[in-house]
Parts: C-alpha cells; sequence; structure tokens
C-alpha cells in the first residue's frame, strides 16, 4: 500500500445543494491533493448588483439561494441599516428573527432527514430510508412544513419571502395572524426533541478538527450582531471583516476560498455557534445537550447532525418567547435617511456566518458589493479535513472510501449554489 | 380519509415556470372540499398527502412538442420513469416528492393526478409574469381538473366563460360583427361541440362575441409509450401501453384552444 498511488474522484456530490464534486490523489497513506471541484457556473450578483438601487438587495440577494434566502435578506438590510444610521423598531426585529428561526428549522430539517442521516444508516438516499425509518422521516418532512409555514405567514411565500426592506418589514401583522404558528409549534417542538435524542445515538467516525471556530458574536446564541469573533480569542467589528477576513481564487472552485489572514482556515456553522453560544442555547436546547453528553467544545465534523437537531429545538423556543413578546409596530419600518457611505452586516445563515458590504451613493445607487457566504469560508477548511481524515480510510475498498469522505463533506451541508459567486473563472484540472 | 388536495407547483417569480402555482394560488373560491396548496417546494406538501382522498399536483411541462398552454395528464406510472434520486437538492422535483409519499403513505399513487401544463419552447423565467397563451390557459385548466374530480359540475359552461372572454379580449376596438368563433378540443376531453356552442351562445350575450357562431373541432390525440416508444390512438386516456406496460404521454396536448375569430371590418 506504501507506495500505490490512488485517485479518488466523486464527480457529482449527492445530498448537497447545489453542483459540486471532490476531487483526491494519494500516495500510499498520505493524501498529496485534495480539492472540493465547485463548478455550479458562477453567478454574479455582487457584479449586477452595481448600479441598481439600495432598495432592491433584500430581494435581490434573496434569489441567491432557495433555502437560505432569508439570510441574504437579514445580512444585506443590516448591512444598509447600519450604513444608513437606521434603528429598527424591536417589534421588527422580533418578526425578523422569528422569520429566520423560520428559515433554520426548514433548511435543517432538509439537511437532517432527507440528505444527512442516510450516511449514518447506511442507506443509498432518504428514499431508501425512509421505508426502514417513515416515523422518522415523516417527522422531518413535519418539521420542514413548520418552517416553511413560518415564512409565508412572516414572509409571505415559502421560497424567496418577500417582506423584508431596509428599515424594517413591509407589512407587520396582527399578533392573531401569528396565532397558527403557536398552535403548531408544541407539536414540531417534540418532533424536534425526538430527533435530537435519535441522532445522538448515531455511530460517528472518531475525528477531532481542532478548528478556529467563527460565529456571529452576540450576547445571544449567534444569529445576529455587529461583529464575529472566534474559539481563539479574535473578535472584530463588522467593518473590520475584510481586514480579518481574506478571499482568494482557486483554479478548481468557482467560489472563493476564505481564510483569516495570518491564521488559515476556519470553520463556520453549527459547530462554531454550538461551541461559542453553548451557554446560551435555549433552556431545553441546553438540557438535551446535557442530557446526550454532547461534548463541549465539539471538534468532529459528523456531529453537526446532532448540533443542528439542537439549534431546531433552539430555534422552537425561542419562536415561543418572540411569538408571545411580539406587538405589533407603530409603524412596519422607519424612514430611510438616504446619504453616501459603506456598510457591512453580518448574520447567521443556517450553514454559518454571511458577510455583505456595500457602498452607496447620495441617491442610494449601488457602487460596489461583496458578499461572503458560508460555504466559501469553510471551503478550504473541508479540503483540509479531507486530507487529515483520508488516511484513516486507506484500507477501505475504493467505493466505501469515497463514500466516507462523500459523508464528511455532507456534513458541513454545503450550499454550492451560494457559494460560487465570483467573477473570474480559469480551470487547471488533471486529465 | 376525505378531502381533495391541489398542489400547484411553482415559483410566482419565475415567468412560465410559475404555471402550477398561479393554478393554485387563483383556484376559484367557489370550489368546495379543496385544501389548495401553492409552493415552490413540492417537498413541502408530501405531509398534506398523508390523508387526502384524491391529490391533484399542477406542475409545467415541457419538451414533447405539447402545444403551449395545453393540458397534459401524466398517469401515475409515469412516476416511476421521471427523475432521479441520488442526486443534489436541485432534483427533488415532483416525481422524487411522491416517490417519498408513496413509502410513507402507500397507496398515494393511486390517488394522485399530475397535470402538467405545456410551456412554450424557450419559455422566459425569472421576473416576468405569463405569457399570453399561459394565463389565457389558466383557467381552462382549473375546469379540466375539476371536471375530474367534482361530480356534476358544469364544466362545458364553465370553459365556454374562459373562451368567451379570450375571445371577446382579442376583437380589436371598432371591430364590426363577430361572425365566427374557432376552437379546437381534445378527443380524450369527450365534449360533444353542439353543447359547448349553445353555453357559448348564451355566454357571448352582451360581450363583443356576441351573436358569434362557435365552431369547435375535436382533435384526435395520439399516445406514445415513454419505455419502448410505441405510438397508438385512443379516444380516452390509456394508463399504460398495450405492449409493454409503460407509462404513456399524449403526443400532443389535451385541453382547449382558441384558434381564430372571423369579424365584419366595419361596424
Amino acid at each position: 500500500m506504501a507506495d500505490t498511488t490512488r485517485v479518488i474522484r466523486v464527480h457529482a456530490l449527492a445530498r448537497v445543494e447545489g453542483e459540486g464534486g471532490l476531487r483526491l490523489r494519494m500516495r500510499g497513506d498520505t493524501v498529496t491533493e485534495a480539492a472540493l471541484d465547485i463548478y455550479e457556473p458562477p453567478r454574479f450578483f455582487e457584479g449586477f448588483l452595481v448600479g441598481r438601487g439600495y432598495e432592491e438587495v433584500p430581494d435581490v440577494t434573496a434569489r441567491i439561494c432557495g433555502i437560505c434566502p432569508v439570510a441574504y435578506q437579514i445580512s444585506s438590510v443590516r448591512a444598509m441599516e447600519r450604513l444608513l444610521g437606521i434603528t429598527v423598531d424591536p417589534n421588527v426585529e422580533r418578526l425578523r428573527a422569528m422569520l429566520y428561526y423560520g428559515e433554520w428549522i426548514e433548511s435543517h430539517a432538509l439537511h437532517v432527514f432527507l440528505l444527512h442521516a442516510p450516511d449514518f444508516l447506511g442507506y443509498e438516499d432518504a428514499l431508501t430510508m425512509a421505508k426502514r425509518y417513515p416515523d422518522q422521516v415523516e417527522g422531518g418532512l413535519r418539521l420542514k412544513k413548520f418552517g416553511n409555514t413560518v415564512m409565508r405567514v412572516i414572509g409571505g411565500r415559502e421560497v424567496h419571502p418577500i417582506n423584508i426592506r431596509v428599515g424594517g418589514v413591509h407589512r407587520a401583522p396582527e399578533p392573531e395572524e401569528l396565532a397558527p404558528l403557536a398552535d403548531a409549534l408544541p407539536e414540531a417542538l417534540g418532533i424536534a426533541e425526538t430527533a435530537v435524542r435519535w441522532v445522538s445515538r448515531f455511530s460517528f467516525p472518531p475525528y477531532d478538527g481542532d478548528y478556529q471556530y467563527m460565529a456571529v458574536d452576540s450576547a445571544d446564541y449567534p444569529l445576529v450582531g455587529d461583529g464575529v469573533a472566534t474559539n481563539r480569542g479574535l473578535k472584530v467589528g463588522v467593518d473590520g471583516f475584510e481586514e480579518v477576513v481574506e478571499e482568494r481564487q482557486v483554479p478548481h472552485s468557482t467560489a472563493l476560498h476564505a481564510e483569516i489572514r495570518g491564521e488559515g482556515p476556519y470553520l463556520t456553522g453549527p459547530l462554531a455557534r454550538y461551541n461559542l453560544g453553548r451557554a446560551r442555547l435555549a433552556p431545553r436546547a441546553r438540557a438535551l445537550a446535557d442530557e446526550i453528553g454532547l461534548p463541549h467544545p465539539l471538534g468532529n465534523p459528523f456531529q453537526s447532525i446532532v448540533v443542528r437537531c439542537l439549534e431546531m429545538v433552539h430555534a422552537l423556543e425561542s419562536l415561543k418567547v418572540l411569538l408571545a413578546a411580539y406587538r405589533r409596530p407603530d409603524a412596519p419600518f422607519a424612514a430611510v435617511p438616504l446619504k453616501a457611505g459603506r456598510g457591512a452586516g453580518v448574520s447567521e445563515a443556517p450553514r454559518g456566518v454571511l458577510y455583505h458590504r456595500y457602498e452607496i451613493d447620495g441617491s442610494g445607487r449601488i457602487l460596489s458589493a461583496r458578499i461572503v457566504p458560508p460555504t466559501a469560508q469553510n471551503q478550504a477548511q473541508i479540503e483540509r479535513d479531507v486530507v487529515r481524515f483520508a488516511p484513516q480510510l486507506v484500507e477501505l475498498p475504493q467505493d466505501e472510501m469515497s463514500w466516507r469522505l462523500e459523508q464528511l463533506v455532507r456534513s458541513y451541508d454545503p450550499c454550492i449554489s451560494c457559494s460560487a459567486h465570483f467573477l473570474k473563472v480559469s480551470w487547471d484540472r488533471e486529465t | 380519509m376525505n378531502g381533495r388536495l391541489l398542489a400547484g407547483i411553482g415559483h410566482p417569480g419565475a415567468g412560465d415556470d410559475a404555471v402550477g402555482w398561479v393554478v393554485a394560488a387563483r383556484w376559484p373560491t367557489e370550489a368546495r372540499g379543496w385544501t389548495v396548496r401553492a409552493t415552490a417546494d413540492p417537498v413541502a406538501v408530501v405531509p398534506d398527502m398523508a390523508t387526502a382522498a384524491r391529490i391533484v399536483v399542477v406542475d409545467a411541462v415541457t419538451g414533447h412538442g405539447w402545444r403551449p398552454g395545453g393540458l397534459v395528464w401524466l398517469r401515475p406510472g409515469i412516476v416511476a420513469d421521471l427523475g432521479a434520486a441520488r442526486a443534489s437538492t436541485h432534483d427533488f422535483g415532483v416525481a422524487w416528492a411522491l416517490r417519498l409519499a408513496e413509502i410513507l403513505y402507500p397507496g398515494v399513487i393511486a390517488r394522485t393526478r399530475i397535470a402538467g401544463v405545456a410551456l412554450p419552447p424557450g419559455a422566459a423565467s425569472v421576473g416576468t409574469a405569463l405569457s399570453a397563451s399561459l394565463a389565457w390557459a389558466v383557467p381552462r385548466i382549473q375546469v379540466f381538473i375539476r371536471r375530474q374530480e367534482e361530480a356534476g359540475l358544469m364544466h362545458e359552461r364553465l370553459l365556454m366563460q374562459s373562451l368567451v372572454e379570450e375571445a371577446s379580449a382579442q376583437v380589436p376596438a371598432g371591430a364590426g360583427r363577430v361572425r365566427r368563433v374557432r376552437a379546437t378540443v381534445a378527443d380524450t376531453e369527450q365534449m360533444d361541440p353542439a353543447t359547448l356552442a349553445l353555453h357559448f351562445a348564451d355566454l357571448a350575450r352582451g360581450t363583443p362575441v356576441d351573436g358569434a357562431v362557435l365552431e369547435v373541432a375535436v382533435r384526435a390525440v395520439a399516445w406514445r409509450c415513454v419505455r419502448c416508444g410505441h405510438e397508438w390512438q385512443a379516444d380516452a386516456p390509456p394508463d399504460a401501453c398495450p405492449e409493454c406496460g409503460g407509462a404513456c404521454l399524449p403526443t400532443e396536448a389535451e385541453g382547449l384552444w382558441l384558434e381564430e375569430i372571423e369579424w365584419d371590418a366595419d361596424s
């Protein structure tokens, strides 16, 4: 085995959002090359935002993703509101948080039950898994439906909601319009709690990523904030994000790779939020983490499926509190005093930190835009993990090794459609 | 198990590809006994399929030369021949959702009909409204769906209401008397042209097509097996290919179309 060269190519990763592949070359037990090929066409969103009005950002950027459009809406309006000095009504913030948690629930339910769980139970896909685990899959679909319902009731649509605007929301519902959510919430919470216990009993390959984690810096469990923080003591306000995070182009990907300057790859997403925010989980979620004995800190990416389930519990508990506290604001949105400037915003998409930065002129026309999605931030770390994890698999047959590596990549729930957004593409591929 | 579920699939901002969503979102309020879901996500309606006695899924279809706005009833057997199960979330389509529903709630596929609405070739997508051919087709698609599921519905009258509205909109201001309206209907709809003409004459009163004669030609629909390619003629929708048992598609869309209007030059 020592002198054997093995090439593993997963041409199309299954059960991920978007289109990508994985390429690995090993010599003996050593990985000589690992590349997450992201060949989804470039999206050019930052380019075609230039010249458009400031007010268009939530609806244009939402189209980057059908799974996490609210993340794009929230990061974009927070950037604009910071730029323009707008303070948003607390009840509008509550509405936005509820909408965002709805997205977390539908996105996490999709990933846990339809994309990732089959890996741990030895099934090709959710269809074959559903024959043996119909109750779990149906529960997952009901959770997802609850998340979709939150999106529809507050956002106006299940996919690409239309209610978010700079300064607030277009329409603030009456509290009684939200009553169906409160009625359906206990069933969803029960399903999510059962899911935590179910996935916690999966068998997880041993691996510790020894990560530098990054999450939104917040007094609450990370969702929105004005900066980011890492587990190694880095704290930076949102205006300093680009001084800390460096993006670079790599030949094999239409997504940029991100690194912390001078320190290298980092990880964002559920594991980062859990490691940085465990003490601020909602009480039931925290008690469940204790009950299942989930380690903290947690460095095994395969166990992110457990954290996603915990985060669904957290989101549902948070929704319950927000629903009870919500009062219809006097005005659904604040006045927008236009001025030239530059502003940035961050929030926690289901897959991690999502950064937006805009520059506008005095009439509100966008002069430049920059979007750093979580999958692009995680890509370098994913490749590093593949390099470190693959040597554990050298004794396995090629098919099983490929499958294990795919399982690892799926642990990060990569959203490839979101990440493929840079402008120049040059290909350098093996033949 | 009770009630009927209508699931209209499409993205409301995606031009003609939104047609399934539009059929559901504009579902007539007088239609009783329906649970209606308009969604871009077929998987989202799977839980709703558990208890529905009858299910109709409406989605855009393309690729077989079908006339835009036409209705294509996809028989349950086609589900097994559509879509891929192991792929990215971009492939979580109608066929995948129905397969999953069948596993969770056996018998769903037998209770389901898929109403495909044919798109124009190269249909525009993001950010546009429905093209004219599809916009006019929506009310008729709704009638054809209700006709399948609601016993005793006066579907001829509803169809002619839609035709009168479409024809009236096509008559230019200042046109003379409208002499004739020509339409075609698929033989699979099993409609009597004389009955349609009676309803048309009644409903046209007071409209720009008042007094026009309606001529309805019946189009024969052929069928093609998606598995073996066998083609044959049948005046009722077949469930399976007589040669191999595979699922079949019509060679042209079913439904009813306005073909021509003839009016006098001077008013």
